[in-house]
């Protein structure tokens, strides 16, 4: 029966990722150690899948033969100009962290999106989670019945699942890839709410009866946890329907995807999800890049704008962390087919609310931007910068075996300008 | 079924540098501008023994569209307009800048013509607005408002396109979103409208933007016709996957006569007819690179095909001279005769 697959999948998946984890000290430095009068910390990533263009966006460079055609706009900050297809964001830039100074080397997809995800190159030897992975594992409190990392990835192109790595499946995120909503999460067809009941019972009480006296039975226990986390799942149904939002709301994000998948993070976020990721898909413009920036940029500064004014009016900015980033920028080079192509030594990323410094601007780059002139920012920088920011100690390591594994790439550091 | 003709090659290439959007003719062939992405406004004597592109003046924005106007104006000039929303008239001689409006269109102007008659200039911008000039004076006569500024999906449009019957009576103008409408110059109205939805091409899981468009409409000599191009359904939104596409109407009934695509995988960018109306060829560049290809009207495979190795942004064809073709690294000029099915005019 396809109705229970996914939630017998996502169990099935969980207990091996479990057991699997059980090699996993989870040595670590401590919970959030954000002070005890700081609300928990959430993290919202907009992932710009495909590779968008910092020249389109953050970091215009009119007039120059590697410009293009739009012109730079002042934003709210003085000195710092945005894209002209950017005007609302630039009437923001007083919420938003600029890096202009990415520089990661990779510029293939796949490896790119690896790196920028985990904030490391791949290693044969260790399989890392990816950034959101951590931060939902460091930033839940393990009392909720909601998931601690909801990635949203309708489109196709780019679409990845969120890496895992040694954390293990138990924190493998809700993936949200065909629907708006968890699949499979009503009850089966013709199960009364009291026959389903009767069955979970008798389920806890062979778990507890499993449980009980036997050491070593961390996976056991994460299974019985994700038992609570999918029966949280089925009540939590309605959080995932943005229909239930006013309609004010609604109109205001707009009938777009992005603006109705960033609705649905909002929604998410205040119910008390730690993390949550959208991703916007079709950013890799080989060909007819402006009139693809056009149309998706012009998108994300509408639906992004009305995100921060929204966060911000509701008094959740202040503890979510947002972040802005692709897995490259593009090429200064405009090519034959009026496009441009994969780029890392030079780009640009945004981030908003906490931890951040708002208004604040880092790295240049020179006057085509070719190559980063000042203050590089590389993928473990960036990483370390958005722990920071969420609130997590860069001093923690996890215990994978006998290895300890900080939760950084060594040599990495923060970026100080942008933090507060 | 005939044999295809040999594909043939330029007879001359022009360098420019950079993707050059625009292309304007003087009334005897003898002489073309260029403008584009660099901004720079090129002259090139085609009647000389050796043309190449002398810069002339540079405008801080690239270059969308230029007309030559000639004839039936005291003052000979050539009009750019450019994509931040500004149209200039230059003395084409001593390059000298006699006005330019600022603020003409609120967006992208994407094109510019001489309607028939000299006298009057059509702009279609990114404000999704037809404006009607005096050529002479600069003077702002009319416009039509009624293209979506979005498509169905609500994604920004764009208005690429516009042209005139050649009797100057009717505009047609066409959008992103697929959407041609006619206007009539005498009344100021709209008088028609109807969808070439296969321009259009959207799907929120595999390509969740509004891809596409109608990059160029041209009227049949006779006025009777409507071309229409474009790409088909795109496939990968990445590198304008899709079929190069042209659709024929009878514009007055809105009916599509004929569909002339072809598997070359790109978008064609221009359309031009042959004088009896019984052809087109067009031009343009995508995944499978740049492309000319050539059609009977009222037929279904390509008469020839042309493999170039970037986009062709405009093709103007000089009265019993040869094919132009401007876009990416400059201009080349064909021979038409070595197009077989192309008549020569």
């Amino acid at each position: 029966m396809t109705k229970s697959v996914g939630r017998r999948l996502f169990l099935q998946g969980t207990l091996a990722g479990s057991m699997a984890t059980c090699g996993l000290s989870a040595s670590r430095g401590a919970e959030v150690p954000a002070s005890a009068s700081e609300p928990r910390r959430q993290v919202l990533f907009l992932w710009l899948a495909g590779g968008a263009s910092q020249f389109e966006m953050w970091d215009p460079k009119p007039h120059r033969p590697t410009g293009g055609p739009f012109r730079s706009i002042p934003t709210n900050v003085p000195g710092v100009h945005f894209c002209e297809l950017m005007p609302r964001l630039a009437q923001r830039m007083h919420r938003l962290t600029v890096i202009r100074s990415l520089s990661t080397g990779i510029s293939e997809h796949e490896q790119a999106a690896d790196l920028m995800s985990t904030g490391r190159p791949k290693e044969p030897a260790l399989v890392y989670p990816e950034i959101g992975v951590v931060l939902a594992k460091e930033l839940a409190t393990g009392r909720s019945p909601l998931p601690d990392y909801v990635s949203v990835f309708r489109t196709s192109e780019g679409r990845r699942k969120a890496g895992v790595g040694f954390l293990g499946a138990a924190h493998t995120p809700v993936h949200l890839e065909r629907s708006s909503r968890p699949e499979n999460i009503e009850r089966p067809a013709g199960m009364s709410e009291d026959r389903f009941a009767e069955r979970e019972s008798l389920r806890a009480q062979l778990s507890r009866g499993f449980l009980a006296g036997r050491a070593g039975r961390d996976g056991a226990e994460q299974y019985e946890a994700v038992h609570g986390r999918v029966a949280g799942l089925m009540d939590s149904a309605g959080l995932f329907d943005i229909e239930h939002e006013p309609e004010r709301d609604r109109e205001r994000y707009g009938r777009t995807p992005f603006g109705r998948h960033c609705l649905l993070a909002r929604r998410l976020l205040a119910a008390g999800v730690p993390v949550v990721k959208v991703a916007r898909g079709f950013w890799d413009s080989h060909h007819d890049n402006f009139e693809s920036h056009r149309e998706l940029v012009t998108d994300f500064d509408r639906v992004f704008s009305v995100l921060l004014d929204d966060l911000a009016e509701r008094g959740m900015l202040e503890r979510t962390l947002v972040l802005v980033l692709s897995e490259f920028g593009r090429t200064p080079k405009i090519n034959k087919d009026v496009g441009r192509d994969h780029y890392a030594a030079a780009w640009s990323c945004a981030l908003a609310g906490a931890g951040t410094r708002p208004g604040a601007l880092h790295g240049v780059t020179d006057a085509n931007g070719i190559e980063v002139a000042d203050g590089k920012v590389s993928a473990g920088d960036l990483t370390a910068t958005i722990y920071r920011a969420a609130g997590l100690d860069l001093g923690q390591h996890y215990q994978v075996g006998l290895r300890p594994v900080p939760i950084t790439i060594e040599g990495s550091k923060p970026v100080a300008e942008v933090l507060t | 079924m005939p044999d295809k003709p040999k594909p043939p090659e330029p007879v001359r290439k022009i360098a420019a540098p950079e993707i050059q959007y625009a292309l304007a003719l003087s009334r005897d062939g003898s002489r073309c501008f260029l403008g584009g992405a660099a901004g720079t406004v090129f002259d090139i004597d085609l009647a000389g023994s050796q043309p190449k592109a002398d810069p002339r003046w540079h405008e801080h924005s690239y270059v969308a569209a230029l007309a030559m106007l000639e004839g039936e104006v005291e003052q000979p000039a050539l009009v750019t307009a450019r994509y931040d929303g500004s149209i200039a008239w230059h003395d084409p001689q001593d390059t000298r800048l006699i006005r330019r409006i600022e603020r003409a269109h609120a967006g992208w102007i994407r094109e510019l013509i001489v309607l028939p008659g000299g006298k009057l200039l059509a702009t279609a911008g990114d404000d999704m607005l037809v404006k009607i000039w005096d050529a002479t004076s600069g003077k702002s006569l009319q416009y039509f408002a009624g293209h979506a500024t979005e498509t169905p999906q609500g994604y920004v449009s764009a208005l690429y396109t516009i042209a005139a019957t050649p009797d100057g009576q009717a505009l047609a103008s066409a959008d992103r979103a697929g959407e041609v409408r006619l206007w009539s110059l005498a009344d100021g109205t709209e008088s028609g409208r109807f969808r070439a939805a296969d321009f259009y091409t959207f799907d929120p899981e595999k390509r969740d933007r509004s891809l596409g468009g109608i990059r160029r409409v041209r009227f049949s000599p006779d006025g009777v016709k409507l071309a229409i191009a474009g790409i088909g359904a795109v496939t990968n939104v990445d590198g304008f996957v899709g079929p190069a596409r042209i659709e024929i109407w009878d514009w007055k009934s809105g009916q599509r006569l004929a569909v002339l695509q072809d598997n070359h995988q790109g978008v064609l960018n221009d359309v031009l007819w042959s004088a009896d109306g019984s052809e087109v060829v067009a031009a343009g560049g995508g995944d499978g690179g740049g492309v000319i290809l050539g059609w009977k009207v009222d037929g279904k495979e390509p008469l020839f095909k042309v493999k170039l190795d970037g986009h062709v942004q405009r093709l103007a064809r000089p009265v019993g001279g040869q094919l132009v073709a401007a876009g990416h690294g400059g201009l080349t000029l064909w021979d038409p005769t070595t197009f077989p099915p192309l008549k020569p005019s």
